[in-house]
C-alpha cells in the first residue's frame, strides 16, 4: 500500500458537490406508506419473509415517537411524506466499469473510484441512490470464497448466512430510524469471509445521494467466520440541494470466534443531510470489532456505534472524530454493552468545534453484575475554534459485578495562544498555524487510519479550517 | 441513531408513583405568606408527575416512589423527645457552636441563639417561621428564588407549600461569624414527613458556616422528606454548607439545593450521605459573577438496597469563574448510586475553569453504580474536565497491606476510610472532619458483609 500514497479518493466537499439529472428507471414516488414497501419489494423481487420483515417494520417505524425527549429538536424538521424512497437505474449491479451508465460512471469518476481500485483495493461496490452501480471483487479474494456483494444479491444467492444473522444484531425496534431502514432498506453492502482468510487490503464502498429529497437506506451485513480478519471502507458524499435529504443506515456485523473487523467510515455528506445511521457489532470468544468513525459533513449527525461483547476475552473499540462546523451538529458516540467475562472496550472521541458549529459525545457503557474482569476507558476530547462554537458530552456509565473498571474523561480546551504566536513567529500564517495545531490534536487516532485515509483527512481538516480564523 | 437508556434496571416497572399522602396543608402566618403556600400548593397540583422517559430520573428506581399514610407535625412521645435533646443537644455540650436549633416532626423542640454581639451586629438567625413573621422583605427577596432544574420541581413546590421549619440566617456586610451554626432535623416517627428549609444570605465580604443534620429516632425508620436549601454568597463573601443525612433505613428523602455565588464569593458545600432507602440530592451551582467559586463535595456509604440518586448542575455564567466537584460513592450489597452531572458554561463565560468528578468503589459484586458525567460548553477559551471511575478495591493495596501484617478486613477497611479522607480533608476543619469520619466509620462497621 505504501506506493500509493496520493490519495484517489476524493471526498472533499467541493469534488462532491455536483449532481447529473438523471431519468430514473424505478422510482417509488414521493411518501411511505405500505404502498412504497410493496413498490419496492416488487422492483427487488424479495422473498416473502423479507415483504412481512419490511411491513412489519413499518408498523413499529410508525408507532415510534421520534427521541427528541434526549436529542435535539432538529430532528423535527425532518418531514418523512416528503422524502423519496426508492431510486434506480435497475437493480443489478454491473461487474465490468464499461458496462455501468454514462452519466452513473461520470459521477463516481469524479470521485475516483476506478482508479483507487485499480491501486489497490480488493474489492470496491459503489452505490448511487438506492442500488449499487458497481460491484466486483478481486479475483484472488473471491477465489478464497470471500463473498462480497450487494444486500439484494447477498439476500438473493446466500439466503442461508443472511437469513441467519440479518436484523439480528440490530433488531427492528432498537429505535425509530432502524426500523425505517428494516421498512424501505435498499442496497447496502453483504461480506461473508469464510473460516481462517484474511483479507489483506481493505474492501471498499461508496455511497452518493444524488437526487434531491430522496433518502438513502442502505443496509449493510458482514460476517467473520471463525479466525477470519477483514477491513472495511466506506465514504459518502453527496451534491448540496436546496432541501434537506435523509440518510439513515443500519450496518450490523457479525465477529465470530476469533475474527477481527475493522470499519471506517469517513462521512462527507453535504450540510444537508439528516445522517442517522444505527451501527453496531456482535463480537463472540476473543473477537475483536473496531468502528473508525470519521464525520465531516452533514447537517445533523446521530450515530453512537456499538458492540455487544458476547464472548469471552473479545474486544470492542471505536475511534471517533468529529468536526463540526457552522450550522452543523455532529452528535457522536459509542456504546459498549460487555455481556461475557474479561471483555475489554475501549473508546477514544475527539471533536472539534468551528464556528457555531455544535458537536456532541454520546455514550454509553453497561457491565452487568454477573460478570468479572470487565474492562473500560472512555476518553473525549474537544477543541474549540472559535468564542462561539459549542461542544457537549453525555455519557451514560453503569457498573457492577466483580472486579470490573471502567474510567471516563473528558475535556474542553481551546488552541493554546502560545503554540500559534510560536508558529507565527516562524513565518506560517495564523490560519496554517491553526491547521497544523488541529492536525496535531487528531494526529493520535489519524495514525490509525489507512494511509490514503489520513492524508485525505488532513486536507479535509485544512479544507474545513480556511477562513475560520481572524 | 439509537435509544440510549436501554438497558433499563427498574426492578418493578409497572409501579406508578403514590403521591397519596400529599393533601392541602393546613394555613399558618400571615396572609401574604399563606398566599404564597396556597400558590405553592396550586402549581404543585398542576404539575404532572416526572414521566417515566424523563432524562432526569434516568436509572432510578420509581417503585419507590409509594406517599401513603403519611402524616405531618404530629406530636412526639416523651420518649422521642428525649432522645432527640439527648443526642443533638446533651451529647454535643462539647462542641462549640455559635446557635442551634432542633426540629422534630417538623417542630421546634430546642433553640441556642446568636450571642448579643452578633445580634447586635445584625446577624439573623431564625426558625423559619419566625424570620417569615419579622424579616418579611427578605424572605420575599430571597425565598425560593432560585428553582432547581433537575427533575424534582415537584417536589420543590410542595415543599413551599408545607414548609413550617428550617432556619433563616442573614449575615451583614463585612460580617463574620467564627462559630458554626447547627440545624437538626428529626423524624419522630415511621410515618411522618418534613420539609425542613434552609435559607443562606450572606452580604458582601462576610463569612459563615452552617451544619445541618437530618436524622430519624429510629434507624430502621421510614418516613418521607422534601427539603430546600438555598444559598445566596454575596461578593467576597465565604459560606460553607454541609448537610450530614443521617435518615432511618426506609425514609425516602429528596435534598434540593441551590447555590448562587456572586464576585470573588467563595461557596463550598459538603453532603454526607449515609441513611434512607431512596435519597435524592439535587445541588445546583450558578457562578454569576467574575472571580467566584464553588466547591462541590459529596460522601455517601451505600449498604443494604439503598439506592442514592444524586443529580449536580454547575453553571457558568460569568467570566473567569471556577467550579471544582467531586462526588464519592462506597456501595457495598445491592446498593445503587445514581450520579448525574453537568457542567455548563454559557455563551461568553469565557476563562471558566471547572471540574466534575465521581469516583464509585464498589465493595460487593451486586452493587450498582451508574455514572453520568456531563458538559455543554459554549464558551472556547475555557478548561472544563470531568472524570469518572469505578472500580473495587485494588488487589495489589491488599497484598501490600496484608504483607505488612495488617488483617484483610482492616485493609479493606483502611482503604475505604482512606479514600474518602480526599474529600473530608477539603473542608479543612479538623473537629468536623473527625466527626464526619467516625459515622462514616460506624456505617461501615455495621455492614454486615464487609
Amino acid at each position: 500500500m505504501s506506493e500509493t500514497a496520493t490519495p484517489d479518493i476524493n471526498i472533499d466537499r467541493s469534488v462532491g458537490d455536483f449532481h447529473y439529472d438523471m431519468s430514473y428507471e424505478f422510482d417509488a414516488g414521493i411518501g411511505l406508506s405500505e404502498k412504497t414497501v410493496d413498490y419496492i419489494c416488487d422492483v427487488k423481487g424479495d422473498p416473502q419473509w423479507i415483504r412481512d420483515f419490511r411491513k412489519q417494520a413499518l408498523k413499529v417505524f410508525e408507532s415510534k415517537p421520534m427521541p427528541t425527549h434526549w436529542a435535539t429538536k432538529d430532528l423535527e424538521n425532518i418531514i418523512f411524506q416528503n422524502i423519496r424512497y426508492y431510486l434506480s437505474q435497475g437493480q443489478v449491479p454491473k461487474r465490468s466499469w464499461d458496462d455501468v451508465p454514462d452519466d452513473v460512471k461520470k459521477t463516481f469518476e469524479r470521485l475516483g473510484i476506478p482508479e483507487a481500485e485499480r491501486k489497490f483495493l480488493s474489492g470496491v461496490e459503489a452505490q448511487f441512490d438506492s442500488e449499487a452501480a458497481y460491484s466486483n471483487i478481486k479475483a484472488i479474494v473471491a477465489e478464497q470464497g470471500v463473498i462480497f456483494v450487494g444486500s439484494t444479491e447477498g439476500l438473493h444467492k446466500h439466503p442461508e448466512i443472511f437469513k441467519k444473522w440479518f436484523g439480528k444484531v440490530i433488531p427492528t425496534t432498537d429505535n425509530k430510524f432502524s426500523a425505517l431502514n428494516s421498512a424501505v432498506f435498499s442496497g447496502g453492502s453483504f461480506i461473508y469471509i469464510p473460516p481462517g482468510v484474511k483479507v489483506k487490503h481493505p474492501l471498499q464502498a461508496y455511497f452518493r445521494i444524488n437526487a434531491q429529497n430522496f433518502g438513502q437506506f442502505e443496509r449493510t451485513l458482514i460476517i467473520a467466520d471463525e479466525g477470519a480478519e477483514v477491513t472495511y471502507m466506506e465514504g459518502c458524499t453527496a451534491p448540496k440541494f436546496e432541501t434537506a435529504t435523509l440518510h439513515s443506515a443500519v450496518v450490523e456485523l457479525v465477529a465470530l470466534k476469533g475474527a477481527k473487523i475493522q470499519y471506517i467510515t469517513v462521512q462527507n455528506w453535504s450540510s444537508n443531510v439528516f445522517n442517522l445511521v444505527t451501527k453496531r457489532g456482535l463480537a463472540m470468544e476473543d473477537a475483536e470489532i473496531k468502528w473508525i468513525d470519521c464525520n465531516i459533513g452533514s447537517r445533523l449527525t446521530m450515530k453512537y456505534p456499538g458492540v455487544i461483547l458476547k464472548g469471552k476475552r473479545a474486544r470492542g473499540e471505536v475511534i471517533s472524530i468529529a468536526m463540526a462546523n457552522s450550522g452543523q451538529h455532529q452528535d457522536t458516540g459509542a456504546k459498549m454493552y460487555h455481556l461475557a467475562d474479561d471483555t475489554t472496550s475501549n473508546i477514544v472521541a475527539k471533536s472539534i468545534g468551528i464556528g457555531d458549529g455544535r458537536s456532541t459525545y454520546r455514550g454509553m457503557v453497561h457491565i452487568p453484575k454477573h460478570l468479572k474482569g470487565c474492562k473500560n476507558n472512555t476518553e473525549c476530547d474537544a477543541l474549540l475554534i472559535n468564542t462561539n462554537s459549542r461542544t457537549d458530552t453525555y455519557p451514560a456509565i453503569q457498573v457492577r459485578g466483580n472486579k470490573n473498571s471502567v474510567q471516563h474523561e473528558a475535556s474542553v480546551s481551546k488552541v493554546s495562544a502560545e503554540q500559534i504566536f510560536y508558529m507565527q513567529q516562524r513565518g506560517l500564517t495564523e490560519a496554517q498555524a491553526m491547521s497544523l495545531s488541529v492536525n496535531g490534536f487528531v494526529n493520535d487516532l489519524v495514525r490509525q487510519f489507512p494511509l490514503e485515509y489520513s492524508v485525505e483527512l488532513k486536507r479535509l481538516i485544512d479544507l474545513e479550517m480556511e477562513g475560520s480564523v481572524g | 441513531m439509537e435509544v440510549l437508556d436501554q438497558p433499563q434496571t427498574t426492578k418493578s416497572a409497572g409501579a406508578t408513583p403514590s403521591l397519596a399522602s400529599f393533601v392541602a396543608p393546613t394555613a399558618s402566618g400571615s396572609s401574604w405568606w399563606t398566599q404564597l403556600q396556597q400558590d405553592a400548593w396550586k402549581q404543585y397540583q398542576s404539575m404532572p408527575f416526572p414521566a417515566r422517559n424523563d432524562e432526569h430520573f434516568r436509572f432510578t428506581d420509581r417503585s419507590k416512589f409509594q406517599f401513603e399514610n403519611l402524616s405531618h407535625r404530629s406530636a412526639l412521645s416523651d420518649k422521642a423527645k428525649k432522645q432527640i435533646l439527648q443526642t443533638s443537644v446533651d451529647d454535643r455540650l462539647k462542641k462549640q457552636v455559635g446557635g442551634r436549633f432542633v426540629f422534630g416532626n417538623d417542630q421546634l423542640l430546642f433553640r441556642q441563639d446568636l450571642a448579643k454581639e452578633l445580634a447586635a451586629q445584625g446577624v439573623i438567625w431564625k426558625p423559619f417561621l419566625e424570620a417569615v413573621e419579622q424579616h418579611p422583605e427578605l424572605i420575599q427577596k430571597h425565598f425560593m428564588k432560585e428553582v432547581t432544574t433537575l427533575g424534582s420541581e415537584k417536589f420543590a413546590r410542595l415543599h413551599q407549600a408545607y414548609v413550617q421549619a428550617g432556619t433563616f440566617i442573614y449575615i451583614p456586610k463585612n460580617v463574620e461569624v467564627n462559630l458554626p451554626l447547627e440545624a437538626f432535623h428529626w423524624i419522630g416517627d415511621d410515618k411522618e414527613m418534613v420539609f425542613p428549609h434552609t435559607l443562606i444570605v450572606a452580604e458582601a465580604n462576610s463569612k459563615v458556616e452552617i451544619i445541618d443534620f437530618f436524622q430519624s429516632v429510629d434507624s430502621e425508620n421510614g418516613g418521607f422528606c422534601a427539603a430546600v436549601c438555598d444559598l445566596h454568597a454575596g461578593p467576597g463573601a465565604q459560606v460553607r454548607y454541609v448537610a450530614t443525612q443521617l435518615w432511618g433505613r426506609q425514609t425516602r428523602s429528596f435534598q434540593l439545593q441551590s447555590i448562587l455565588v456572586d464576585k470573588d464569593a467563595h461557596s463550598k458545600t459538603l453532603n454526607l450521605n449515609m441513611g434512607g432507602a431512596y435519597s435524592r440530592l439535587e445541588s445546583k451551582s450558578r457562578m454569576i459573577g467574575s472571580g467566584s467559586r464553588s466547591d462541590m463535595l459529596s460522601l455517601t456509604v451505600a449498604n443494604d438496597k439503598q439506592e442514592f440518586d444524586q443529580r449536580t448542575f454547575q453553571e457558568h455564567v460569568a467570566q473567569s469563574t471556577n467550579s471544582d466537584l467531586l462526588f464519592k460513592n462506597a456501595l457495598a450489597d445491592e446498593s445503587r448510586t445514581i450520579f448525574s452531572g453537568m457542567i455548563e458554561v454559557d455563551l461568553g463565560a469565557q476563562k471558566t475553569d471547572a471540574y466534575q468528578s465521581n469516583r464509585n468503589l464498589l465493595l460487593s459484586d451486586t452493587a450498582d453504580a451508574n455514572s453520568m458525567p456531563g458538559l455543554e460548553i459554549n464558551a472556547n477559551d475555557v478548561r472544563c474536565t470531568h472524570g469518572s471511575t469505578t472500580s473495587q478495591i485494588d488487589d495489589a493495596e491488599m497484598f501490600y497491606m496484608r504483607s505488612r501484617g495488617v488483617p484483610l478486613s482492616i485493609a479493606r477497611k483502611l482503604f475505604t476510610l482512606g479514600f474518602f479522607q480526599e474529600v473530608l480533608e477539603r473542608i479543612n476543619d479538623k473537629e468536623l472532619e473527625t466527626e464526619l469520619l467516625d459515622l462514616i466509620d460506624k456505617k461501615y462497621s455495621q455492614t454486615k458483609s464487609l
